[in-house]
């Protein structure tokens, strides 16, 4: 697996190279570096990588707090997110209003400041016996984060780009969602794994008869919290203790992901708030981007 | 390349104007929606039913992970390249013909006989996306000028498709409960069918397009480029 994930890596990284060098001599490049390195357009890029990316990360944490901690079902714990969903439609034309009279800067660190405080809330309150509001308002948070953040980080995108050319621009935003998803899914995951497995070594070693726990079962209950259930049914006799073990591993992975969200929203507003032009300064930079791209 | 050269086609020739919203504005933001929606679903949905695929295949943990990573393995390694050759040869026609393949697209997820072809067909299935999701913000910002009205169309696009990313997990949570796994990858047909009228009748053609050519080779790298860096980071 190891091996794999190197050469893999290694491949991206060549090709990223490779691409790189292509794109600085094609004559009509397919993915304009001179247009990239606009502030307007990497920051938002950026920036809408890390929203959509706690969206989703958020979504994949959450249904399994549900299920597993709070024992919801599958569509009890679907329904659970529709908070997050009407506030994103709600929010949307705001959003839009804000962009045009506070600037993508504002409108950008505003969904930063939701999104930190959905992640903050899943922190402190998200535990054993929470009852629903607490679930709720945190998805409404997110939601209101992602309903506000969209807009700006699409909208500086498509207005970076020559309009011949906006199709670089869709794909970007595309690219958002998917590699976000992707890389706040994976480090969520992983932390939820680490954090999982700590609490549970630490755990076995506590009980009572850690000594007749053998080694293969207790790989497989630090292995994930569905390994754990599945343990459980095996010895009935333990299954209430090996349960309520698992879900406090469970919560303590989980602690480290909502830290690690945390941190990704602290980062992606700093480099909002350093790189990304003030209103007055976005509006004059836009500008000469058209005239730049209108002599080509 | 001079300006004459790279638009093909003038604004106002076409129904879209250089500031403000195009002629029947609401029915091609709806169009637009809808094909982000058949983009978009079969990626929000699939996760939910995962446990019941792995056990009617008796499928290894890999496998899931290849049916859950497939659909947007394809999507975003295809994006960039497909997005810049409907920028060339015609945004409403990647569209439709997206749109179009992701009805056989769901069709072999939904009737795959083997995990294998699953796999494929969500391959597939992103692929098809990869051409039918790039071209709406790009024919938004071509229709709409630069200015509040496109900024108002581009919010209502992008959180409509929060929305639904949002509900899928509840859409095919309460398919779950009366149907098998398959379903989960069929709802998408309906959707694609209204989004194939929809766009078929509505969406204009070739306005603001270029007519420079395509960085091919450039595009194939991005496709090796990005479908690596989600594999390694998957």
């Amino acid at each position: 697996m190891g091996k794999l994930v190197l050469s893999l890596a290694a491949v991206a990284l060549v090709t990223l190279v490779l691409f790189i060098i292509r794109q600085r001599r094609a004559e009509n490049p397919l993915y304009d570096l001179k247009v990239a390195v606009r502030p307007t357009f990497w920051v938002a890029a950026v920036g809408g990588i890390i929203v959509f990316g706690s969206l989703m990360g958020a979504m994949f944490l959450g249904q399994q707090f549900l299920q597993n901690v709070l024992g919801y079902s599958t569509v009890a714990a679907g329904a659970a997110i529709l908070p997050a969903a009407v506030l994103m439609i709600v929010v949307a034309p705001r959003s839009a209003k804000l962009v045009h009279g506070q600037g993508s800067r504002f409108t950008l660190l505003l969904s930063f400041a939701a999104v930190l405080i959905a992640f903050l809330l899943m922190f402190v309150f998200w535990k054993e016996g929470t009852s629903y509001w607490l679930i709720g308002l945190a998805y409404v948070f997110l939601g209101a984060g992602v309903g506000l953040g969209g807009t700006p980080s699409s909208n500086s995108l498509a207005a970076s780009v020559p309009i011949t050319k906006v199709g670089m621009a869709s794909g970007t935003t595309d690219l958002q969602r998917d590699l976000g998803g992707a890389l706040m899914q994976s480090i969520f995951g992983a932390l939820l794994t680490a954090g999982f497995a700590g609490s549970m070594s630490s755990a076995i070693a506590a009980a009572p008869n850690s000594s007749e726990i053998s080694s293969s079962v207790a790989s497989q209950l630090m292995l994930s919290y569905a390994s754990a259930e599945t343990i459980a049914q095996q010895y009935p006799q333990y299954a209430n203790q090996i349960t309520s073990a698992a879900k406090t591993a469970f919560l303590a992975g989980d602690n480290y992901a909502y830290i690690a969200g945390i941190i990704a929203v602290l980062i992606g507003a700093a480099l909002i708030y350093f790189f990304y032009p003030n209103h007055a300064k976005e509006e004059e930079l836009l500008q000469t981007y058209h005239a730049a791209d209108a002599q080509q | 390349m001079t300006k004459q050269q790279s638009v093909q086609n003038s604004p106002d020739s076409n129904g879209a104007s250089s500031s403000g919203a195009p002629e029947k504005a609401g029915i091609i933001l709806t169009t637009l929606i809808v094909v982000a929606a058949v983009a978009n679903l079969p990626l929000a949905m699939a996760n939910v039913a995962l446990p019941s695929i792995g056990t009617y295949f008796d499928a290894s943990q890999t496998q899931l992970n290849l049916v859950a990573v497939g659909y947007s393995l394809g999507l975003a390694c295809s994006v960039l390249w497909l997005g810049a050759l409907g920028d060339r040869y015609g945004r409403k026609q990647i569209a439709l013909l997206g749109v179009t393949l992701a009805i056989p697209a769901a069709l072999i997820c939904g009737f795959a006989p083997t995990i294998q072809i699953l796999i494929a067909g969500r391959l597939f299935g992103g692929i098809a996306a990869g051409m039918a999701f790039p071209t709406c913000l790009a024919l938004i910002a071509a229709l709409w000028g630069p200015g509040p009205k496109r900024t108002q169309a581009i919010a209502l696009w992008a959180a409509t498709g929060g929305a639904i990313n949002a509900c899928g997990p509840l859409i095919s949570g309460v398919l779950l409960l009366f149907l098998p796994w398959n379903a989960v990858f069929m709802v998408v047909i309906p959707v694609a069918l209204v989004a194939l009228f929809l766009a078929f009748k509505y969406i204009p053609a070739h306005v603001n397009e270029s007519t420079e050519p395509v960085d091919n080779i450039g595009g194939i790298l991005s496709m090796v480029f990005v479908g690596a860096l989600i594999l390694t980071i998957n």
